[in-house]
């Protein structure tokens, strides 16, 4: 059963504490926007018509795939070491409520970097269309495709592992997983089905159309709706509480 | 439990533990507690190891037993919080909640997600316990010192203001002063109806807290105050050589007496009745036979439940 007036009043302070947290705000809004002043200003991305929507696009997606993912396993896994889950455990929270909470702090988390992206993607000259509409929901369906890694990871290893592993996979998604730098046909369609480059797929549609969805769209729906499952599903099974 | 005739049931105990066990893969735990928690405060002292956390986060609801039963108010420890109403405060022994919040923001969200909680009217304010508990309150919780992290733990425990109270070794780490004003500021805030366990592994303690004693030892119940009468009154220890006749020398003393053997050569004798010279020259003339040479021979009365409870956590020789 889940309370709404709990999950408000817990998201809040989630997402409190991490906005305080230097270095998220490095991992979520210094990084995102060097990268989409360098992608815009050079010629990493050839023969595209409009690279600022793609460079918005790509950047969104690192920061989703940054809160989503590489914040939410590391303060999640030096919660645990600090034993914040146990205290949690004597609250009149639920389980459900402390992970539910969590993930809407991260969904906030990159909606709050997005903003400084957006203003930097217009200053940079984006022009949006109505598929920037679906730029929250993008957000969402993305932190949801990555979260349950984030907690199987905090909840199995420990804290300065998961530092170190959180981080490392962040920049392995960055260059290989199709984000930054794109692929040879072959590579690109194993890499739609992991989740970096479907949430790209899925925010170039955002950002960069009217928010028409092709069949290609929905495959990319559907495959982070299919590792967001599968995560979810191996954390409630192995994460350990303390 | 006997029901009184024309109950129609038995009474509810805040905390009720039939045969709760909780046996860990690796050993130790705890196991056959039989204990019913009444509306007032009840001190867990034991040795560490004895068991005493792993009943206080069994009970909290924190670790799921391994047998028997576990329920307050009736109720099993999960109920309670699936209906919203925050019914157990807990200050947990381990951890550092929230390292990076100072301690009055983290009061501030306990007191907003308590807020509607049914138990609330009678909760303290934020600003009454940041006063009560001496609080610092613009320093991180991660530069807290031992004494003002416990304070704070007890701070949280209490601010949902629930009828459960459990403390885990407030007093850890505390000086006697700390100790003694902690358990001030606790007999002061806790309301009268709480049913409050506190553990310690500090026996001067119990002086602050005076309350039904419970000892642990080894995951079982050693000792219960509130249960039959006190065993020993009186004490004669002395010092000798090793594995003594303890059968020969019980034979030569008056009936009714305890004897063992506390760590390699240090012997005790309890009685209830008044150990005398004659009782004491008895046992010297037994030692004396046997040619064991005796040192240190010292009689004191026991001090009520502190030094029943001291002779017992101590006795690590006894066969």
């Amino acid at each position: 059963m889940i309370s709404m007036r709990r999950l408000f009043i817990q998201t809040k302070w989630e997402f409190r504490l991490n906005a305080r947290n230097f270095e998220q705000a490095l991992l979520l809004i210094i990084i995102p926007v060097l990268i989409l002043f360098v992608l815009t200003n050079t010629t990493i991305i050839g023969g595209q018509s409009n690279p600022i929507s793609l460079g918005f696009a790509t950047v969104l997606t690192v920061s989703t795939f940054a809160a989503g993912f590489t914040s939410l396993a590391i303060a999640t896994a030096f919660e645990r070491r600090s034993d914040t889950l146990v205290f949690l455990g004597t609250t009149s929270l639920t389980r459900l409520e402390v992970v539910l909470a969590k993930s809407a702090g991260s969904f906030l988390l990159a909606l709050f970097a997005g903003t400084f992206t957006l203003v930097a993607a217009l200053l940079l000259g984006w022009i949006p269309a109505t598929g920037a509409l679906l730029i929250p929901i993008s957000i969402a369906l993305g932190v949801f495709s990555v979260s349950g890694f984030a907690y199987l990871l905090a909840g199995t290893v420990r804290a300065e592992a998961v530092l170190a592993i959180a981080n490392a996979v962040f920049l392995f998604v960055l260059m290989l997983g199709g984000v930054l730098f794109t692929f040879g046909t072959g590579t690109t369609h194993v890499l739609e089905f992991f989740p970096p480059l479907a949430l790209k797929q899925v925010m170039e549609a955002s950002v960069a159309t009217s928010g028409t969805a092709d069949a290609s769209i929905i495959s990319a729906v559907l495959v982070l709706i299919g590792w967001g499952v599968i995560g979810h599903v191996l954390a409630s099974r192995f994460f350990k509480w303390r | 439990m006997p029901a009184e005739p024309g109950e129609p049931s038995e009474p509810v105990f805040p905390i009720s533990c039939v045969d709760l066990s909780l046996i860990y893969p690796g050993g130790g735990g705890i196991s056959g507690i039989n204990l019913d928690f009444g509306p007032a405060t009840t001190a867990i002292v034991g040795n560490n190891g004895a068991g005493k956390s792993t009943l206080l986060e069994t009970i909290a609801g924190l670790r799921t037993p391994t047998g028997g039963q576990i329920t307050l108010f009736g109720q099993n420890p999960g109920t309670w919080r699936s209906t919203g109403a925050h019914k157990v405060g807990v200050a947990l022994q381990s951890g550092r909640p929230y390292p990076s919040a100072t301690p009055q923001a983290l009061l501030n969200y306990l007191h907003e997600l308590y807020t509607s909680s049914p138990n609330r009217s009678g909760a303290p304010t934020v600003d009454f316990l940041v006063e009560a508990f001496a609080l610092t309150t613009r320093t991180s919780i991660k530069n807290l010192s031992g004494g003002e992290l416990q304070r704070l733990k007890c701070a949280a425990a209490l601010i949902a203001g629930a009828p459960i109270v459990i403390l885990d070794e407030p007093t850890a780490g505390l000086d006697p002063q700390g100790r003694r004003d902690l358990y001030e500021v606790l007999t002061i805030l806790v309301p009268a109806e709480s049913t409050v366990l506190v553990s310690t592994h500090i026996l001067e303690d119990l002086e602050s807290i005076n309350s039904r004693v419970i000892a642990l030892k080894d995951g079982a119940v050693a000792y219960d105050s509130s249960v039959g009468p006190r065993t020993s009154a009186f004490c004669l220890t002395f010092t000798s050589r090793p594995n003594l006749d303890l059968g020969g020398l019980y034979n030569a003393l008056p009936e009714g007496v305890g004897i063992s053997e506390k760590i390699n050569g240090q012997y005790s004798i309890t009685s209830q009745l008044h150990i005398d010279a004659a009782f004491i020259a008895t046992a010297m003339n037994f030692c004396a036979q046997i040619g064991a040479e005796v040192l240190d021979v010292q009689v004191r009365k026991l001090g009520g439940v502190i030094a029943e409870v001291e002779d017992l956590l101590l006795d690590r020789g006894e066969q």
